[in-house]
């Protein structure tokens, strides 16, 4: 079972990415389940939804304290949140920031945004999201983006799934969505890679 | 049909829709508030030919739905907390004019403190109302028992209102995938709504409802309704055979889970208990004999399935997510009730656990399941997931209330710990 932590700020389609990509993991044979974390929610305060993919059934009914991926949609959020609580060994955390993977890595090894973790540890990719949705949606929602990036780090789903999702969901306005998306998944970058 | 992804919200609303409902009258409330919006915006599309009744309250939304019954029409509510308790005295009325009303409930505890998170409380707490009381663990039986609720609802025999509760956020925002019934078979399975198999107030054949009752005979009027409630579970049963015909899907009012040769068997209700499932096979594999009753039908209250279920265990545990102030949590006082007949009763115990959306996680379970096995059986009642002198989580009373968050900070919320 793949346990996914999506992260972000309110407004910027954390719930929405979870749900969507449920939905696409269902149509590559994924059982999925997407649960949003709700709590006083307000555009730009802390927002997060698990999803889990499973062969079978999932039977769990909360949301995920061990995650081995983490979807990080805003730049800044785990510089005032620990999003990393609870990570699998050898997790893949995948970052939307213009820094590059090592920049990410130096600051999670010595902590200079508050949370310290192993770089090491973990497979670290970054893409920046944020140039990409507003160069492709004019708005920097980075969700679109994001769920293309996870495609590229994971494999987990195929990206025609996500497109197709995609365009069930913004009909007219997918094309800007399934834009960024697959530029996110051709710009991301490895750390060591 | 084709596999959706659905919340347990849209699952409630699709399976109203499915099942031909002819009126609707609710209020939004969180977590709900989903469900009103997705039939208000199937009606507006025209693919649910229903009326929908805007009103001011709860309070409002249930006689509304009293009345469209009462002329008879399939009718559909949903709500939660304090919505429930505004409704209070007209659940009363619903079940006592013995009109098959069914109300979707995402699960969600009473105020104060604030909090809009699950636990049973606001359902429970309405136990005594003559409802029917059934709770789904996953989006698909969110789908599945709202569908079914109608036939069983407004079977001649029963003719009672029906809840179907499911935890608030944990099902009605989390999406899975669900098999919805397609129209064809629904109308196969489900008979035509309006056919009113109960009186109706007609101008043709005019007839008073609710009228004063005299002591004489109230006695027989409560006597008929406990008995109708009681025997629903027979026929909910076999509704949901019929239902399990078609679908594949077979509901019963109570389901096991490695009771055979368990020492230690979970009791409970909702969502929790697909996690205590989890916790199981986690248990098991580590070579505890443990195993787990989820019951569905709260009530009517499948005592005699219960008994049977429990008899072979060392020791009970009865997982309540409510609590029955003073006393035990809501779920307890039935499942003793099913034990006093057994010639060796087990061990007993009630834990109170995922109060107000504390996440109930299988590591919870597992704890559960430590404190079960040690207890001597002399303390009944247990809180495994609160802080207390003798309580699950260490205690010390020198701790004071975490600050407020500060400005520009946020804290991780919930289980991510």
């Amino acid at each position: 079972m793949h346990e996914i932590r999506l992260v972000g700020r309110g407004g910027q389609g954390v719930v929405t990415a979870g749900e969507l990509l449920g939905r696409a993991a269902l149509s590559a044979g994924w059982w999925a389940q997407s649960i949003p974390t709700f709590g006083p929610e307000r555009r730009g305060a802390l927002s997060q939804a698990t999803l889990r993919l499973d062969r079978e059934e999932i039977l769990l009914k909360c949301t995920t304290a061990h995650p081995d991926l983490l979807l990080v949609l805003d730049p800044t959020i785990w510089h005032q949140a620990n999003v990393f609580q609870g990570l699998q060994a050898g997790a893949t955390l995948v970052f939307n920031t213009s820094e590059s993977p090592q920049e990410v890595a130096d600051a999670l090894a010595d902590g200079r945004y508050g949370y310290q973790i192993a770089p090491e540890q973990y497979s670290i990719y970054t893409v920046d999201a944020t140039a990409i949705a507003l160069q492709e949606l004019g708005r920097p929602i980075t969700n679109t983006a994001m769920m293309g990036a996870l495609v590229g780090a994971t494999g987990l789903i195929e990206f025609d799934a996500v497109t197709t999702v995609l365009d069930e969901r913004f009909g007219k306005r997918a094309g800007g969505n399934i834009a960024a998306a697959a530029l996110a998944r051709d710009g991301l970058r490895k750390l060591g890679g | 049909m084709k596999t959706e992804f659905w919340n347990g919200n849209m699952a409630a609303a699709r399976a109203a829709q499915r099942a031909r409902v002819q009126s609707i009258a609710a209020y939004p409330i969180t977590p709900q508030t989903h469900t009103v919006e997705y039939l208000a915006k199937f009606v507006a599309d025209g693919e649910l030919h229903a009326r929908l009744t805007k009103v001011e309250s709860e309070h409002s939304a249930l006689s509304a739905c009293v009345g469209a019954s009462s002329v008879g029409a399939r009718t559909f509510t949903a709500s939660c907390s304090q919505g429930i308790a505004l409704m209070s005295e007209v659940l009363f009325f619903a079940a006592g004019l013995r009109l098959p009303i069914v109300m979707a409930v995402s699960n969600r505890t009473l105020s104060v403190p604030v909090n809009i998170w699950s636990d049973h409380q606001d359902t429970l707490v309405n136990r005594d109302t003559g409802w029917i009381q059934l709770y789904a663990a996953s989006v698909q039986e969110v789908y599945d028992l709202v569908f079914t609720a109608f036939k069983i609802a407004e079977n001649a025999d029963v003719l009672l209102p029906v809840i179907v509760a499911y935890d608030g956020f944990i099902l009605s925002h989390a999406s899975e995938p669900i098999v919805p019934i397609s129209q064809e078979e629904a109308d196969a399975f489900m008979p035509p709504p309006g056919q009113g198999t109960w009186p109706i107030l007609d101008p043709d054949n005019p007839q008073q409802f609710g009228e004063v009752l005299f002591p004489e005979w109230y006695p027989d009027f409560e006597y008929k309704k406990h008995q109708a409630l009681v025997g629903s579970l027979g026929i909910a049963a076999q509704v949901w055979r019929e239902f399990g015909a078609i679908t594949g899907r077979t509901l019963t009012p109570i389901d096991t889970w490695f009771c055979e040769d368990a020492e230690l068997l979970f009791v409970g209700i909702g969502s929790m208990m697909q996690t205590t499932r989890a916790a199981v096979l986690g248990l098991r594999a580590r070579g505890a004999k443990v195993g787990l009753v989820n019951i569905r039908s709260f009530r009517p209250f499948p005592e005699q399935e219960l008994r049977q279920a429990l008899a072979g265990a060392e020791r009970v545990v009865v997982l309540d997510r409510d609590i029955g102030y003073g006393t035990t949590g809501m779920v307890y006082p039935d499942v003793l009730r099913a034990l006093y007949a057994l010639p060796q009763r087990p061990i007993a115990l009630n834990m109170i656990i995922g109060t107000g959306g504390k996440e109930i996680t299988p590591q919870t379970i597992e704890r559960c399941f430590e404190l079960g096995l040690e207890a001597s059986g002399e303390r009944t009642v247990l809180w495994p997931d609160a802080r207390g002198p003798e309580e699950g989580i260490p205690y010390d009373e020198s701790i004071q209330l975490p600050p407020a968050p500060q400005p520009g900070g946020c804290a991780l919320n919930g289980g991510a710990g």
